[in-house]
């Protein structure tokens, strides 16, 4: 399988997981009432569409210095992806509320691996560049 | 390192692909699991130690039919309201045999500003106190007052205040962290509770009839000296106010709970053990296969003038390579599921569970990538000193 194909199927599934953590795997508190955790959960859904988007978009590029740009682009979105939940729509004030316990958790590791594969990229793509 | 025979060792493992990344795949499984069985492991017991601190006194006396709400909030933290009348303590404190008395009074989970959830607010006398005590982080020069409190880790304090029922009250000092719903608890001292029941009720809180009422508390914790019985105690608090409270003993609970601690703990280390040793076995098969498929490659290199000695240097190399890769791949996908979902996993045993420090982790992650560098190289050496052994004209005749 080619390279491309591995880290579109990456981005694409990463960006999934960003939707689907908030939402349906490890939800939000429940309450009738619109928390903190309620805004992050709407950004990250924001989020994780883009980051699908952009995984669909690498699949069919073939140059080389867009999907680099598209790596950059994923490897900031990471920082977006902790930032909503840790500072800026936060979440529940309580640490045993359910969007402290296990959302911000399951964002925090799909953030670390999202920054972990964009890097990846990054690296192969400037290596080949280089060598071309 | 030279440059070439660093390309040299990369070029030999990407040779033998399909083995090696099977090598590595095992390696990394048996990472993630040392790792993660070591923490979890680990912080149950940070948990379970302090939580035996934390019960800290012989008996604790509850009203009649609160015992099993006394235990729970003990044990899990849960919050519950249960009450006495105030003149108890007074009859309870002037019994024979006691060494230490101090009362508490809980408000169950009052709705505050301070917190998006509900909030457990605990009374007490820090005059008499030795519950409390002990749990908090730094002293408190100022003294509590009526206009000040004590704060659960959990609890977000902003500029050194928290805002309850409308009113700002600042923060003399934070409780250490305890593992369980306790950390989520905000502490007044007794002077401050009428108005605090005031400002609830104005704020529209719900409060029942007890709570209104003014001389109430929840429970009486007592240490008995040394030289009497707990059981004369407890009959000797039977004749005094009569038969309207339950005996809870705290540190029997923790006995109770040590045991269900040892139970877990020994399934995680029954589980971790059959898996690694499962573990180790494929590693033995996969170093035997490559082994074997090697031998030709080593006989071809001994009759082009390797020594023994650097062509088991080079294979070790390669293996120290891979299991190095393996464990430290491992050692971060294990941190990164047991790190971030700590406090998941002890809600779902149902445990106490505080989670090691930053440098004990690196500690252990580093003992994890000794440990499984040791294995790999255990398993591997065996077959690597035989396949040197085995005489070139033999081993090259055998492959025809």
């Amino acid at each position: 399988m080619k390279n491309r194909t591995i880290f579109a199927i990456a981005f694409i599934l990463l960006g999934l997981f960003v939707i689907l953590a908030p939402s349906v795997l490890f939800p939000i508190c429940e309450s009738e009432k619109k928390m903190a955790c309620f805004y992050t959960k709407q950004a990250e859904i924001g989020l994780g569409v883009f980051i699908s988007a952009l995984g669909v978009v690498y699949f069919f590029l073939k140059n080389k210095n867009i999907r680099l740009g598209i790596a950059i682009a994923e490897f900031f979105i990471s920082g977006l992806v902790l930032a909503y939940p840790l500072k800026l729509t936060g979440l529940c004030k309580m640490s045993d509320m359910a969007c402290r316990v296990k959302t911000l958790p399951a964002l925090i590791v799909v953030s670390i691996l999202l920054i972990l594969v964009s890097l990846v990229d990054i690296f192969f793509l400037a290596k080949s560049e280089q060598s071309e | 390192m030279k440059p070439r025979r660093r390309n040299n060792l990369f070029k030999d493992i990407r040779r033998h692909a399909f083995y090696n990344a099977c090598l590595l795949a095992t390696i990394i499984l048996l990472s993630i699991m040392l790792l993660a069985g070591t923490i979890v492991s680990t912080s149950l017991r940070t948990g379970m130690g302090n939580m035996q601190k934390r019960l800290g006194a012989d008996i604790m006396l509850v009203p009649k039919g609160s015992k099993e709400k006394a235990e729970n909030m003990l044990l899990e933290g849960s919050r519950s309201a249960f009450y006495f009348d105030a003149s108890v303590y007074e009859q309870v404190s002037g019994i024979e045999g006691i060494s230490e008395v101090t009362s508490q009074c809980f408000l169950k989970s009052l709705a505050a500003d301070c917190c998006s959830s509900e909030v457990q607010i605990v009374f007490f006398d820090p005059v008499s106190d030795f519950v409390v005590a002990p749990w908090i982080e730094t002293e408190y020069k100022t003294g509590l007052s009526g206009d000040s409190v004590i704060v659960g880790s959990d609890i977000a304090s902003e500029d050194g205040t928290i805002k309850l029922f409308g009113q700002e009250y600042p923060v003399v000092s934070k409780m250490a962290r305890t593992g369980t719903a306790l950390d989520s608890s905000v502490y007044f001292s007794t002077d401050a509770k009428e108005e605090l029941l005031k400002n609830a009720e104005e704020k529209g809180s719900f409060l029942t009839e007890d709570q209104k009422k003014s001389g109430i508390l929840s429970s009486i914790f007592i240490n008995v000296k040394g030289d009497h019985l707990v059981d004369g105690v407890i009959e000797a608090a039977h004749k005094s106010i009569g038969d309207i409270f339950d005996v809870v003993y705290p540190k029997k609970l923790h006995e109770s709970l040590a045991g269900s601690l040892l139970k877990i703990t020994g399934v995680i280390n029954i589980v971790s053990i059959s898996l690694g040793a499962f573990l180790v076995a494929i590693l033995l098969i996969i170093n035997s296969i490559i082994m074997r498929s090697r031998k030709q490659e080593v006989a071809l290199l001994r009759v082009l003038g390797h020594t023994k000695k650097r062509l088991i240097g080079k294979l070790i190399t390669e293996m120290g390579v891979i299991s190095l890769c393996g464990a430290v791949l491992g050692c971060g996908l294990g941190a990164l599921i047991v790190i971030p979902f700590g406090r998941l996993i002890g809600n779902s045993l149902n445990m106490p569970y505080l989670g090691p420090s930053a440098g004990n982790t690196l500690f252990q992650i580093l003992f994890i990538i000794l440990g499984v560098f040791l294995i790999v190289f255990l398993s591997s050496i065996f077959f690597i000193i035989h396949a040197t052994n085995i005489e070139p004209y033999l081993a090259l005749r055998r492959e025809e």
